[in-house]
C-alpha cells in the first residue's frame, strides 16, 4: 500500500517536473517570438510605419495672416486689421426661433420677423451678423444660446474714423479691398495664410510644444502713405469751415508736396466713415478728388500764360486791349467782372481778365493751347495710385469751334479733376517738371520698419526753368493787392496762385445754370522755393462764389499751419512789421526727409557770440533768410541747394561774420 | 541573491517602470484637457499609490504562511462569486465603455474579476491538492471545477470581460496538467473548450469582429481595425532604439488606451525593440523564477499554487504583448504592473506576495 502510495507520489511528481519543463520552453519560445515579432515590426517594416504615423500625426496648419495696416507719414495708423466676433446659427440646433429671435434683437438692433426668418431656416450655417462689437459680443456669449455661434473674424478698424475716408477706401466682410488705397493696394495688404507643419492628434486638434509653440496670426506687409493725418485733418478742417460757411454743395483738396509730388492731405466735404461703409450712400464712397470731373474756370489761364510765354507769343509786359470788359464773339458774348482797358500780359493774370485770355489764346492758336493743356497733364490720368481716376474731359483741337477754344482759355468747356489741377500748379512750382502724384510711399513691416520703398511717378518736364520762375513771378502777384487771390496772402510765408470761379452746366438743360459756381483755387507756398502746392474746388457756393472769397482762404488756413508744421523756414516778414523773436525750423537735409531740428534764432545783442546754424540741404534764399535772422552775412557759391557751409553748424561766430557756402544741383 | 531577493527586484522594478510609462503616456490627456499639473500628474501619482500599495501587500502575503489558503480557499471562491454578481446592482456596480466589471469603493472603482483570477489559483490549488487520491475518476476529479469554472466563467463573460475568461481556462488547464489530472482527461476537454470558446466568439458578433479585425485591421481601418492599427503604427515608428522615452507621438489620442491596454505600445514606440525586448525578458526571468520556486516548494499544494500564481502574470503579460503586437485578437486585458489600474496592479502584487510566501516556506 506504501508503496503504491509512494509510486504514485514519484510519478506525480516526476509529471510535475516534466511539465514545468515544458512550460519553461513554451515560455523561452513565446518570448523569442514575441521579441522576433517586434524585431519584423520595428525593423523589417520600420520605415512603412514611421511614413503611416508622419502622415496622421503630421499636418499642415494655416497661420492667419491679417490685413497689413495703413499708416501715415508719422507712422500713425489709419486702418488696422482687428478681430471682430461675428454671430452665425446653426439651423439643426435651434429649437425655438421666436424666443432665440426674442434675445437677439434688441443687442443687435436688428427687426425680430427678420431674424427670425434667418433662425428658422434649417440650415447648418447662417451668417446672423458679422463685425459685432464688443459689447453686442459679450451679451451675446453671456445669453448662452443653443445653435448660435460667435466666430471670430479678422475685421478692419480706422481709429480716424472719417478722416480721409475716401482715400483709405474700405474692405469688404469677406476681407476684400473695395474703395481707396484698400483697393488698390489689396494685393499688398491681403496676404494668403502661411502653412505650417503642426502635429494634429487623434482628435484631429493640432497640438503644440514648448519647442513648437502655437504661431500668433502675423502681420506680413503693412502700408505707409506720404499722406499725413495732422495735414489731412488741417485740410479737412478748413475745407469743411469754407462749404459750410458758404453753403455750398461739397468741396474737394488735394495738398501736395511741390518737389516730389507726395500726397500730403486729400480732402473731402462730406466726409465719409470707413468704419461705417454699409451705412453711408455708395455714392460718398467715391473719392471724388480724382473721380469728379468739373470745369476748373481761370485756374486755367496759369496753363494758357505758361504756352504764350513758352512759345514766346506775348512777353510778360507786353500789352493787350481788354475791350473794356465786353467782347463779342460769333454770337457770344464774353465779359469780364470788372472792365479794363490796356492791361500787360502779367496783369491780365492778375486781374484774371477773359477777354485777355481769349486774345492770348487766339494769338498762341488751338494746336499749340491745347498741346500745353495736354503737357500739364490735362485730359489723361495723372496715374495717382488710386483706384476709379478720371481723365477729365479735353476734346481734340480739331473738334473746337473757335468759339470753344475761346471760353476754354477761361476754364469752360474743359473737364479737369482736382487732382489734375493740383499737379499741373505744382509742375509750374517745381520749376516745369511735371511728376505722377502718390499716396503710398514705402512697404513696411508689422512694426513699421521699412520693407521696400515705393518708386516716384514718372516726371517729366513740361515748361522751361526760365518759363516757370516767370509764371511763378506773375501768380505771387495774384495775392497781392490788386489781384483777385488777395485771401490767400500768407503773413509770415510768400505764396502764389490763381483763383478760379466756373459756371457748372445743367445736366438737364445742358446749359449754364444762371446761379451755380465752382469757386476755384490753386496755388503754392513759399512763393520763393515752394514747397507746398494746393487745389482748392468748392461746388456750388451760395452768395458771392468767387475762388478768390470762397477758396482762397481754405489755402490760406492750411498753408498757415502746414508749413510751420513740416519746419518750412518763413521767407517774409510779419504783416504787423514787428521784428519778433521766433522760433525756426528747417529741413536738415532733404535726402533724410522727417530730419527736422530746432534753432532758436533769438535777437542777441550787437556784438555777442553767435552760434552757426545748420544751413545744409537749403536753398539759397532759404538759406541767406536764416543767416539774415542770425545776423549773419551769406558768400554763396554755385547754385542749387547748400551742400557745404564754413564755419560748420555749431560753430562759434561774431554777430555780422561772413558764412561762406557752397550749393549744387542736386 | 536569494531566490525571494529576485522576485523582489524584478517586482519592484517592473512596477517603477509602470509609473515612469503611465507617467509619460498619460501627460497628453492631461495636457489635452489644459490642466496645470506639478509632478506626476493624477494618473502616475495614483499609480505610484497603487504601487506602494502593492508593495505592502505583497510583504503582507509574503508573511502568511500559504497553508492557510487551503482552509481559506472555499470562502474566499464564495466571495468572489457574490462581488462578480454585485456589478449588476445599480448603484453600487459601475458601467464604463459599456462593460460592467466594476463597483465603486469611495473614490476608488474596483474590478472584482482581478481578484477573481487569483482566488480561481487558489481555490483549484488546494482542490487539487486534496482531492489527489479522487482525481483518476472523472466525475469526481475533473468534473467539478468544470462546472465551477463554467458559472465563473459566465459571471466574466455577462460582463463582459472575455480576456479574463481566457486567462482562466489557460490557467485551470495547466494547474490540472501540473496537478496530476489524467491525461486523458485533459484531452477530452481540449475540444470541448475550443468548441465553448469558439462559439462564444461567434455568436456575439461584436466579438467575431475583433477575433477578425487583427487578422487583417486594413480591411476596417477606422473601426474594428483602428485600435489595431495605431498600435502598430506606435510599435513599427520606434525602430531600434524608440524615439525616446517621452517623445511619442501616438498618445496623442490615436493609441485608444495608452496607459491602460496599449502601454506596452508606447513602450515599443518610445524605447523601441530594446525596450520590448527587455521588457519581454524580464517577464520571462519572472517565468523561470517562479517555476523555480514551484520547484523548490516544500509540498505538493505550494508547489501547484507556485505555478498558477506565475502563469497567472505571465499569461496575462504574454497576451497583452500579444495583442498589442497584433498576433491575438484584442481583449481587453491589462499588462501586469505596468498598466494604469488599481484592482489590476494590487492583485498583481498579491499573487506575487503569496507567491513569495511559498519560497519563503521551501526547505
Amino acid at each position: 500500500m506504501t508503496s503504491y502510495e509512494d509510486g504514485k507520489r514519484l510519478r506525480t511528481e516526476a509529471r510535475f517536473r516534466r511539465c514545468c519543463g515544458a512550460l519553461l520552453v513554451i515560455g523561452i519560445l513565446v518570448c523569442v517570438g514575441l521579441v522576433c515579432r517586434a524585431g519584423w515590426l520595428q525593423v523589417v517594416q520600420g520605415d512603412k510605419w514611421r511614413e503611416i504615423k508622419i502622415g496622421q500625426v503630421q499636418g499642415s496648419f494655416q497661420v492667419p495672416v491679417y490685413r497689413g495696416t495703413i499708416r501715415d507719414g508719422q507712422g500713425r495708423p489709419l486702418a488696422l486689421g482687428v478681430q471682430k466676433g461675428s454671430l452665425y446659427a446653426d439651423g439643426k440646433l435651434i429649437s425655438d426661433p421666436v424666443g432665440t429671435a426674442r434675445v437677439l434683437a434688441p443687442v443687435l438692433g436688428e427687426s425680430r420677423r427678420e431674424l427670425e426668418g434667418k433662425l428658422s431656416a434649417k440650415k447648418r450655417f447662417v451668417w446672423i451678423k458679422r463685425g459685432l462689437s464688443s459689447d453686442q459680443l459679450r451679451r451675446v456669449t453671456e445669453a448662452r444660446l443653443p445653435g448660435i455661434g460667435v466666430q471670430m473674424e479678422w475685421g478692419r478698424y480706422y481709429p480716424y474714423g472719417d478722416l480721409a475716408g475716401q482715400v483709405i477706401g474700405f474692405v469688404g466682410v469677406d476681407g476684400k479691398g473695395l474703395e481707396g488705397i484698400e483697393k488698390i493696394y489689396d494685393g499688398l495688404l491681403r496676404q494668403d495664410p502661411r502653412k505650417v507643419i503642426a502635429f494634429r492628434d487623434g482628435g484631429r486638434r493640432r497640438v503644440w510644444f514648448r519647442d513648437a509653440s502655437p504661431p500668433v496670426p502675423e502681420e506680413r506687409y503693412g502700408l505707409r502713405l506720404h499722406l499725413d493725418a495732422f495735414l489731412q485733418d488741417t485740410c479737412e478742417a478748413a475745407l469743411e469751415e469754407a462749404v459750410r460757411k458758404h453753403g455750398a454743395r461739397a468741396g474737394e483738396a488735394v495738398l501736395l508736396d511741390a518737389r516730389d509730388f507726395r500726397v500730403l492731405a486729400m480732402a473731402h466735404y462730406p466726409s465719409f466713415n470707413p468704419n461705417a461703409y454699409a451705412s453711408a450712400q455708395p455714392d460718398q464712397w467715391r473719392n471724388r478728388v480724382v473721380a469728379d470731373v468739373f470745369e476748373p474756370g481761370s485756374v486755367l489761364k496759369v496753363f494758357l500764360m505758361a504756352g504764350v510765354l513758352e512759345a514766346g507769343v506775348y512777353g510778360p509786359e507786353q500789352l493787350i486791349f481788354c475791350e473794356e470788359g465786353k467782347m463779342r464773339l460769333a454770337s457770344h458774348t464774353i465779359h469780364d467782372v470788372h472792365p479794363h482797358g490796356w492791361l500787360t500780359v502779367r496783369d491780365v493774370l492778375k486781374v484774371s481778365s477773359n477777354i485777355g485770355a481769349v486774345k492770348l489764346v487766339q494769338a498762341l492758336g488751338p494746336r499749340r493751347y491745347y498741346d500745353e493743356l495736354v503737357q500739364f497733364g490735362f485730359g489723361r490720368k495723372t496715374g495717382v495710385d488710386l483706384p476709379g481716376e478720371s481723365g477729365g474731359l479735353l476734346r481734340p483741337y480739331a473738334q473746337w469751334r473757335p468759339v470753344d477754344f475761346a471760353v476754354a482759355s477761361f476754364g469752360q468747356g474743359v473737364g479737369v479733376t482736382t487732382l489734375q489741377l493740383a499737379t499741373a500748379v505744382a509742375a509750374v512750382a517745381n520749376g516745369g517738371v511735371l511728376g505722377s502724384p502718390r499716396v503710398a510711399a514705402s512697404v513696411v513691416n508689422a512694426e513699421n520698419r521699412l520693407i521696400k520703398a515705393l518708386p516716384p511717378g514718372p516726371a517729366t518736364r513740361v515748361l522751361s526753368g526760365k518759363t516757370a520762375q516767370y509764371l511763378k513771378e506773375m501768380m505771387e502777384e495774384v495775392v497781392q493787392p490788386g489781384g483777385t487771390g488777395t485771401r490767400a496772402a500768407l503773413s509770415d510765408y510768400t505764396s502764389a496762385g490763381k483763383t478760379g470761379t466756373a459756371q457748372v452746366a445743367d445736366r438737364s438743360t445742358g446749359r449754364y445754370a444762371p446761379d451755380k459756381v465752382t469757386s476755384v483755387f490753386v496755388g503754392f507756398a513759399p512763393a520763393t522755393h515752394p514747397r507746398l502746392a494746393m487745389a482748392v474746388v468748392v461746388h456750388e457756393p451760395k452768395g458771392e462764389g468767387y475762388g478768390g472769397v470762397v477758396a482762397a482762404p481754405v489755402f490760406r488756413h492750411v498753408m498757415e499751419k502746414a508749413l510751420p508744421y513740416l519746419g518750412v523756414p518763413p521767407d517774409k516778414e510779419p504783416d504787423d512789421g514787428s521784428n519778433r523773436p521766433r522760433l525756426v525750423r528747417w529741413e536738415e537735409d532733404r535726402d533724410s526727409a522727417g530730419e527736422i531740428s530746432a534753432w532758436q534764432a533769438e535777437s542777441p545783442p550787437r556784438g555777442e557770440q553767435q552760434v552757426i546754424p545748420d544751413l545744409r540741404g537749403l536753398s539759397l534764399k532759404a538759406a541767406v533768410a536764416v543767416l539774415k535772422s542770425a545776423g549773419l552775412e551769406a558768400a554763396p557759391q554755385g547754385s542749387g541747394r547748400v551742400v557745404h557751409q564754413e564755419p560748420g553748424p555749431g560753430e562759434q561766430a561774431r554777430r555780422g561774420a561772413v558764412v561762406a557756402i557752397r550749393l549744387k544741383d542736386l | 541573491m536569494s531566490l525571494r531577493g529576485q522576485i523582489w527586484v524584478l517586482l519592484l522594478a517592473f512596477l517603477a517602470f509602470g509609473v515612469l510609462m503611465v507617467y509619460s503616456a498619460s501627460a497628453p490627456r492631461l495636457l489635452r484637457g489644459g490642466d496645470v499639473w506639478m509632478g506626476l500628474g493624477p494618473y502616475a501619482s495614483r499609480q505610484a499609490l497603487f504601487a506602494a500599495l502593492g508593495i505592502a501587500l505583497a510583504a503582507f502575503f509574503e508573511r502568511i504562511p500559504y497553508s492557510w489558503y487551503r482552509r481559506a480557499a472555499k470562502p474566499l471562491l464564495l466571495v468572489v462569486l457574490i462581488a462578480l454578481s454585485l456589478v449588476w446592482i445599480p448603484g453600487v456596480g459601475v458601467e464604463i465603455n459599456s462593460a460592467r466589471r466594476w463597483f465603486r469603493i469611495g473614490m476608488f472603482t474596483l474590478q472584482p474579476s482581478e481578484f477573481a483570477k487569483v482566488v480561481w489559483v487558489v481555490y483549484l490549488s488546494a482542490y487539487l491538492c486534496a482531492k489527489r487520491t479522487a482525481l483518476e475518476d472523472f466525475r469526481t476529479g475533473i468534473l467539478p471545477t468544470c462546472l465551477l469554472l463554467a458559472v465563473l466563467s459566465a459571471l466574466l463573460l455577462l460582463e463582459p470581460d472575455f480576456g479574463s475568461c481566457v486567462i482562466l481556462a489557460g490557467i485551470s488547464f495547466v494547474l490540472w496538467a501540473v496537478g496530476g489530472v489524467p491525461w486523458r482527461h485533459l484531452f477530452l476537454l481540449v475540444p470541448v473548450g475550443l468548441a465553448g470558446l469558439g462559439t462564444l466568439a461567434v455568436t456575439s458578433p461584436y466579438r467575431l469582429e475583433r477575433l477578425l479585425a487583427f487578422l487583417d485591421p486594413w480591411t476596417d481601418p477606422l473601426d474594428s481595425g483602428y485600435h489595431l492599427i495605431q498600435s502598430l503604427v506606435a510599435i513599427g515608428s520606434g525602430g531600434l532604439w524608440g524615439v525616446g522615452l517621452g517623445a511619442g507621438q501616438q498618445k496623442l489620442s490615436y493609441l485608444p488606451e495608452p496607459f491602460t491596454d496599449f502601454i506596452v505600445a508606447v513602450v515599443g514606440e518610445e524605447l523601441g525593440l530594446l525596450g520590448l525586448a527587455v521588457l519581454s525578458l524580464g517577464v520571462l526571468l519572472f517565468f523561470w523564477k517562479g517555476l523555480e520556486v514551484a520547484r523548490r516548494a516544500r509540498d505538493p499544494f505550494g508547489a501547484v499554487l507556485a505555478v498558477g500564481l506565475t502563469c497567472l502574470v505571465t499569461f496575462q503579460a504574454w497576451i497583452n504583448m500579444g495583442v498589442v503586437l497584433g498576433v491575438l485578437p484584442t481583449k481587453g486585458l491589462a499588462f501586469p504592473f505596468l498598466s494604469y489600474g488599481g484592482s489590476s496592479l494590487t492583485a498583481s502584487c498579491t499573487a506575487v506576495g503569496m507567491l513569495l510566501g511559498v519560497a519563503r516556506r521551501s526547505p
